[in-house]
């Protein structure tokens, strides 16, 4: 928590986060069986973290 | 009465009456129309409340799980003292920013009372927070289009 009353996340946490979240709804929108939206949550989910960590460390030399 | 009107009367002869149409067309045209207005209540229920879209076709699941992402990445994004875009903006990223902000539905306001303190995004916690309100609300835009596309039968 910061000290106006928010909350303060690193910026993975946010990421994780965004991630989950994001991946959850993905699921559940885009397929109908419990067992298909269970394997498009994990696969989007993996994908957000991959494709994230891979642009971060593509942005690592131009950040200074 | 000139010689170009004489021609013209000449050359369009009347039209017969078009033939009145089957009772069950007209009955299935009455339908269609029924569906499709549903089916843009059901969109504009879906944004004004995230999942109420689902819920109005019966997809708990669904209406459920738009209701608890929307919810929390507003939440979340509001704690974060993102910016909560406001109709008086200077350029047209704020413009945009406001219409992301505004596909949320109720839940704009719902920030704009966890927000007592203002957006800060002087640390990178309020910049996420802003892509979190954001993202909100187009994700609750691209619910309600799912429902509206479900309500037309397009897509379960």
């Amino acid at each position: 928590m910061n000290g106006a009353g928010g909350i303060q996340l690193t910026h993975i946490q946010a990421f994780l986060l965004f991630s989950v979240v994001i991946s959850i709804a993905f699921g559940f929108l885009g397929r109908r069986r419990p067992k298909d939206r269970v394997k498009y949550i994990l696969w989007s989910f993996l994908l957000f973290v991959v494709v994230g960590i891979g642009i971060g460390w593509l942005m690592y030399p131009f950040s200074r | 009465m000139d010689e170009h009107q004489q021609l013209d009367d000449q050359s369009a002869p009347p039209l017969p009456e078009a033939p009145p149409p089957a009772p069950e067309l007209a009955e299935n045209n009455g339908d269609a129309q029924e569906a499709e207005t549903k089916a843009w209540g059901v969109a504009v229920a879906g944004w004004l409340l995230p999942g109420l879209g689902h819920a109005l076709q019966r997809m708990w699941g669904r209406a459920a799980v738009v209701f608890l992402t929307v919810g929390t990445l507003v939440v979340a994004g509001s704690l974060m003292r993102g910016n909560l875009f406001t109709a008086h903006g200077s350029d047209a990223f704020d413009a945009l920013g406001y219409l992301a902000d505004l596909g949320t539905g109720v839940f704009y306001f719902l920030a704009r009372s966890l927000e007592r303190h203002g957006a800060d995004v002087s640390h990178a916690g309020g910049d996420y927070g802003t892509r979190f309100l954001a993202t909100a609300g187009v994700l609750n835009l691209l619910a309600a289009l799912h429902a509206f596309e479900a309500a037309r039968g397009r897509k379960a």
